[in-house]
């Protein structure tokens, strides 16, 4: 059931078995499991249906390390949460990847990949993904493409699958139809009470934004799932008993911040310009979009000493194609393959290709004799995974919002070896593209490892391991079970419980560790 | 500052050098290297990238050196120690010291572009002849 909390009555005060914070992914997907089981289950959302500026405004901070992306403009404050605005892109992370790396301090999770496997399959299940797998040869057949012709055991290629699911959309119906899961809008969370040794969270307060209207939950369990910045800001702001937060007393809440980095360091210059990327490239068809990436195998990062890096190509292709006529003809080709109208209509397209008739059949009879686009050259994406990087944190803030609530303050760093790794991935595609016969790979980053100055490094607005998960509580803030270290009913779900930022998108991760945690509270509560 | 021109033609095409007739004969040092200048597509391009490695690596400016060099990466030697040359050969052999030079890892960063050592000092040698 969904209501406005803004409805109810000040100083409200509700019981459950089960309290979910926040309505992105993996409180939606964490309050899902449980419809029709019948159990009590509050989940409180801070935004209503729609995105809303002021509430959106209470997402604000301030960073304080390296540049990053605005971060009220980086995460999305309403029902569904980051799902919004999510590429869709998914993968299980691959071999090792959960691992203790010996080269990378502080790496390895506390639970294995076999653990984790079931979960991952139901999260795949109710993103709606093809029940395909992922095996790079199985798609390329599938498609009629080719792998690039690159020594496997150098690089290997992984699939990424993509899928834009909006949970709202697809989980809000069902959970709006069951009574005993009740979902409040506008109920941010303003408050966690606990008892005197703060162990044990004994309720919390949540608040309107427009007139503060109060609301009370009582609960067996609490899941904080508000996103890899706020899970470590609340528990930071709950301060009453432990003056350095809740779960902190090891001073790991909120440390180890990472995002997934793209390097901008290189290019490829094919050797022809019809080079055809095959699985390389993005493909969409009628019932499925994919793209591929290429990644260092992990023995060759243990021998290296490096992370797996993974690099995406991006053709951009002859500056001509770029003209307005050939830009219109390639959004009607996108909406047709996606069989529906581009979303900007129809009519400024077709004037635009019969304003520029010369250039379109120009291109289009080159393009038809070659059979492809021509491409001008290559750019090499390498994402890197960072590192865990203790003094790259999420802190509280001197600001406050209009909750009165102190704001965050976002201290983003990497590490040397993000940037090697990165550089290294570059060097063993030039090695290999070379050796292959696709072209000559122009590396333009430097060799400093310090210096993140001379590269366009971008984010992805993946906020991970703010409350990571360690069996150590000296080194993390949740234990294998999602649960705070130190706390007997308080649990994070999301990407802020990740050890590490792994080896591919979050999405599909975090919402098979919601679904664990979902099992595991089950379990409790039986 | 060596352009995508430059390095593609310079560097991606060096199999071209079997449209060239008619190498010169002889097995003196000069004629080998005229005969390897001939394996690049478009000498200029080759000199833009020679005079940008040799400005690396100023203790390879010495022609006979990096003959010598040149010469003993994979088939090369044996290609231009034949008279006449055969351009098709040649081609092959300095096709396979390339991508040997990218396989094992022996390769140069000249401006950013990463080549084989090999084509680098193919070009070197374009530029000092």
């Amino acid at each position: 059931m969904i209501i406005d909390a803004r409805t109810m009555d000040d100083g409200a005060a509700l019981d459950a078995d089960l309290c979910i914070i926040g309505g992105g992914p993996a409180g939606l997907a964490m309050a899902h499991t449980f419809l029709g089981t019948g159990r009590e289950v509050v989940l409180l959302e801070g935004g209503g249906r729609e995105w809303d500026q002021d509430d959106q405004a209470l997402f604000w901070g301030e960073s304080v390390g390296r540049p990053y992306l605005p971060l009220d403009g980086s995460r999305q404050r309403y029902l569904g949460g980051n799902s919004h605005v999510w590429g869709g892109w998914c993968a299980p992370y691959r071999e090792g990847a959960l691992d203790p790396w010996p080269w990378i301090p502080d790496s390895g999770w506390p639970i294995t990949a076999d653990e984790l496997a079931p979960y991952v399959e139901r999260a795949a299940r109710l993103i709606g993904l093809p029940d395909e797998g992922w095996d790079p040869d199985h798609w390329a057949g599938r498609l009629g493409v080719e792998r690039l012709q690159l020594r496997q055991g150098v690089l290997d290629v992984y699939v990424e699958l993509i899928e834009k699911t909006r949970f709202a959309d697809t989980l809000g119906p069902a959970i709006d139809a069951d009574p005993a899961v009740k979902l409040f809008l506008y109920a941010n969370l303003a408050g966690i009470e606990t008892d005197a040794e703060a162990r044990r969270v004994t309720g919390i307060t949540a608040r309107t934004r427009a007139d503060l209207r109060t609301l009370k939950v009582r609960a067996r369990h609490y899941v904080l799932a508000m996103g890899g910045i706020e899970n470590a800001r609340q528990l930071l702001l709950a301060n009453e008993v432990l003056p350095a937060g809740l779960g902190n007393r090891h001073d790991v809440v909120g440390r180890y911040f990472a995002d997934h980095v793209s390097f901008h360091g290189g290019i490829l210059q094919p050797a022809d310009p019809n080079l055809d990327l095959g699985l390389a490239d993005r493909h969409r068809r009628n019932d499925v979009e994919l793209i591929s990436q290429l990644t260092l195998p992990l023995e060759t990062a243990e021998r290296e000493r490096v992370l797996k890096a993974s690099m995406m190509l991006r053709p951009v292709y002859d500056a001509a194609w770029e003209g307005r006529g050939m830009r219109s003809v390639r959004a009607l080709r996108a909406a047709a393959l996606r069989r529906e109208l581009p979303p900007e209509g129809l009519g400024g397209h077709l004037a635009n290709i019969a304003g520029n008739m010369g250039e379109v059949l120009g291109l289009g009879y080159r393009s038809w004799q070659a059979g492809m686009l021509p491409i001008d050259h290559v750019e090499l994406l390498t994402s890197v995974a960072p590192a865990p990087n203790r003094d790259s944190r999420v802190m509280l803030g001197d600001s406050r919002d209009a909750l009165g609530q102190r704001q965050v303050a976002l201290d983003w760093r990497l590490s040397p070896i993000d940037k090697r790794s990165a550089r290294f991935m570059l060097e063993t595609f030039a090695a290999e593209a070379g050796a292959a016969g696709l072209g000559r790979v122009q590396i333009t980053m430097n060799d400093d490892d310090d210096d993140f100055d001379d590269v366009f490094v971008e984010p992805a607005c993946h906020h991970m391991c703010t409350t990571r998960m360690a069996s150590d509580p000296t080194r993390g803030v949740v234990d294998a079970n999602c649960r705070v270290h130190g706390m007997d009913n308080l649990y994070c779900a999301g990407s802020s419980v990740f050890s590490s930022a792994g080896d591919g998108s979050p999405t599909m991760m975090l919402l098979a560790l919601a679904l664990r945690l979902a099992d595991h509270l089950e379990g409790q509560s039986a | 500052m060596i352009s995508r021109r430059d390095t593609l033609i310079a560097c991606g095409a060096l199999a071209a050098v079997g449209v060239w007739p008619g190498l010169a004969a002889g097995d003196s040092g000069g004629a080998k290297a005229g005969a390897l200048r001939l394996a690049l597509r478009s000498a200029e391009s080759a000199r833009v990238v020679g005079r940008a490695y040799l400005a690396t690596h100023p203790d390879e400016a010495d022609p006979v050196q990096l003959l010598a060099a040149i010469e003993a990466a994979g088939g090369i030697g044996r290609s231009v120690a034949r008279q006449p040359i055969d351009p098709t050969a040649l081609a092959r052999a300095v096709a396979g010291a390339v991508r040997d030079d990218f396989l094992d890892r022996r390769t140069v960063r000249v401006d950013g572009w990463v080549l084989a050592r090999t084509e680098a000092r193919l070009c070197a040698l374009a530029a000092l002849t």
